[in-house]
């Protein structure tokens, strides 16, 4: 038996052992059995889920995938013809399909009235050449099966000139079955165009939760305004996935235009997150609440919290006197950027020159990074004290250790300065020699 | 005529922050507004606070303060008007200080050609310390304490005395000399280009007089490492 029949064979019975739950048909049975008090029979509750299961197999897409394994059965040659089907099967997973499908659908009405005025033009020209051309020993077409198929031909614009009107009273009808073609053509063009424009924004939708349900980790920007086009266009070119929510339909369009993946949704709707069908916990890096006033941030801040306790919200602050109200909505970092303007020009009117510096470094313009180097367990018990790191080979500054048991910074630490498992270096130097500075942590504790 | 202070231009919650972290300086501080209402305002908050308008009438200013001490912030809501405001002031004032307040950075460049000496774009400030936040929380944090005096260890920008020792070493040299427990972080030579010490560059400079020589350290290391800088202390 070829390898292909064995795994669409082993698909099939999968899918039939899979189609209903046996177990909780059984224990229906047992549980009505009892509120019932009778004796529990598990032949009946067997024969439940049999049914169940042969219900599936009568079922059109079952009897597909039955048909499609078949043709590989030599002495069922004819079968063979069945191997189309699985032309079917693939269409089944289809996503594409189904939506082309399911567009058309919302157009079946205008879609059927133009069958029917197809059908009708088609009989009453097929009968019209036939009347026309029968009696004519000049004419090729002779029977009415002719002047179907002639009807046909040309009323879709196709024209192979197989069949062609001798009498005058024929190309008249041909004239104007020409024109219904043209038309009939024209309005089933529009009608499809249509119903794909009208749900143009449900596919892009759709098409935006397939993209999100896909990304296995990314930061969810809420609100769209130009701070959040600053944040957002830093963190893509520095490799992270973005998802933005914004309620302003034009802030979306933006955002996709921006080349991020956006939804049309409102941040402070359990709805919205429901519909994107995201993992708080297992998809989302960080929310980033970013929108343009406290009351949606705070309003976001608690519609989050609601659902989910432990996702990191970060926040702008408008308002100084609002500050409180972000932290009592569950907001864990809150960035007022008036304040950081405040301690900038503290810094830039008292240490220009060291504040240049810092924030050339910031820039990272300059190629100088500072960069955190965390400190595993296997790296600690080889690198245990400051000394070990030689950090200097590197033409690096080992600007301070991070300990994670105090959340404190030593900045600065001696060579005697023991590290543990969880601490980080913060470390300045040029981005490619603390990568090789990485490295050698690791290759040095392997050798 | 008062001989040192900082003149805060327009009076919003930008303004109100800078007030508050500068106060500190030693350095009094006085606010010009072009709105009465603002005005009246600052003055409840027991500011020093004046009204002034964009049509070139800078005398009040030249009369009242030494120019040449003069710190000028420009935080006007409106970008226009503080350009205009910028360049006003720069054109009356050749030497004063000017630090001027921006939406985003193209308006920061126009504030530069204006003549302000620094800008603060706030939109790319903003988006930086977000980004920075999540990305480096470590890092960020640490800048933060070092620049924002939260911790013990500061960062403090020294200039390089004529007769220093310090003049006509290379940087790299410098790691074979006592450095008093700092961490010379970059050196910024008199027309302000830096040099980190991280560099190939930097390594190599030769320090001049009046170089700056930033570092980080502890208070009392800082203080020994001055001493040494400014030939006080042998080596």
């Amino acid at each position: 038996m070829p390898y292909r029949v064995l795994i669409f064979l082993i698909e099939y019975i999968l899918r039939v052992w899979v189609c209903c739950n046996g177990a909780k048909t059984i224990i229906d049975q047992y549980e009505t059995d009892e509120f019932l008090q009778r004796d529990f029979r598990i032949s009946k509750a067997l024969k439940t889920a049999l049914v169940a299961k042969l219900d599936y197999m009568r079922s059109f897409q079952a009897i597909i995938d039955l048909l499609a394994i078949m043709p590989f059965f030599h002495e069922l040659r004819l079968l063979r013809l069945f191997i189309l089907f699985r032309v079917f099967k693939l269409f089944r997973y289809t996503q594409s399909l189904r939506y082309f499908i399911s567009v058309l659908a919302t157009k079946k009405t205008e879609l059927f009235m133009l069958a029917m005025f197809v059908a009708i033009i088609m009989s009453i020209s097929a009968v019209l050449i036939y009347v026309m051309e029968a009696n004519n020993p000049n004419s090729q077409i002779d029977t009415l099966f002719e002047a179907f198929y002639w009807s046909l031909v040309t009323i879709s614009t196709v024209g192979y000139g197989d069949f062609t009107p001798a009498t005058d009273g024929g190309r008249a009808v041909a004239m104007l079955i020409i024109l219904g073609g043209i038309g009939v053509l024209a309005f089933s063009t529009s009608i499809i165009v249509t119903a794909f424009t009208e749900k143009l924004d449900e596919i892009k939708e759709n098409r935006t939760i397939s993209d999100i349900s896909n990304l296995k980790s990314f930061y969810l920007v809420c609100g769209y305004g130009e701070i959040a086009q600053q944040v957002c266009a830093k963190l893509r070119r520095n490799g992270h996935n973005i998802v933005v929510m914004d309620a302003d339909y034009e802030r979306i369009e933006r955002a996709r235009k921006h080349g991020l993946t956006a939804f049309h949704a409102d941040p402070g709707s359990l709805e919205s997150y429901r519909l994107m069908h995201i993992d708080l916990d297992a998809q989302v890096k960080s929310i980033l609440s970013l929108q343009d006033s406290d009351v949606q941030n705070v309003f976001t801040a608690l519609t989050i919290r609601s659902i989910n306790k432990r996702a990191v919200i970060l926040s702008l602050l408008h308002k100084q006197q609002n500050r409180k109200k972000l932290k009592l909505a569950g907001v864990n970092e809150i960035v007022y950027s008036q304040e950081l303007i405040g301690l900038m020009a503290k810094e830039i009117s008292g240490r220009p020159v060291a504040f240049e510096a810092i924030h050339l470094l910031r820039s990272e313009d300059s190629g100088i990074v500072a960069e955190e180097v965390a400190i595993d367990h296997k790296v600690a018990q080889y690198y245990d004290t400051v000394s070990k790191l030689n950090e200097k080979e590197y033409h690096l500054i080992l600007i301070g250790v991070y300990l994670s048991e105090t959340g404190k910074t030593v900045f600065h630490p001696d060579g005697a300065f023991s590290l543990k498992k969880g601490d980080s270096l913060i470390i300045l130097g040029e981005h490619a020699l603390i990568k090789e500075f990485r490295l050698g942590l690791h290759q040095k504790r392997h050798a | 005529m008062i001989k040192e202070a900082t003149l805060v231009f327009g009076y919003n919650d930008y303004s109100r922050e800078i007030i508050k972290q500068i106060t500190g300086d030693n350095m009094p501080v006085y606010v010009y507004t072009m709105d009465m209402e603002l005005l009246e305002k600052a003055e409840a908050d027991s500011c020093n606070v004046a009204l002034f308008d964009l049509s070139d009438d800078w005398d009040e200013i030249a009369h009242r303060f030494d120019t040449g001490n003069l710190r000028l912030f420009c935080t006007l809501q409106d970008d226009a008007e503080n350009i205009f405001l910028t360049i006003s002031l720069r054109a009356a004032f050749k030497d004063v200080f000017i630090v001027a307040l921006a939406r985003n950075q193209e308006s920061a460049r126009k504030l530069r050609m204006a003549g302000a000496d620094k800008t603060m774009p706030i939109l790319q400030t903003t988006a930086n310390i977000i980004t920075e936040r999540l990305e480096k929380p470590i890092v960020m944090r640490a800048v933060h304490d070092l620049l924002y005096g939260r911790s013990e260890v500061m960062i403090k920008q020294l200039v390089v005395p004529e007769d220093s020792f310090f003049v006509g070493k290379r940087v790299e040299e410098l790691d074979d000399i006592k450095m008093h427990n700092v961490i010379i972080f970059c050196v910024a030579d008199s027309s302000h280009r830096t040099y980190f010490a991280v560099t190939k560059k930097g390594r190599h400079h030769q320090i001049a007089a009046n170089d700056i020589i930033i570092i980080i350290g502890y208070n009392n290391d800082i203080e020994a490492f001055k001493l040494f800088l400014e030939g006080q202390e042998k080596r």
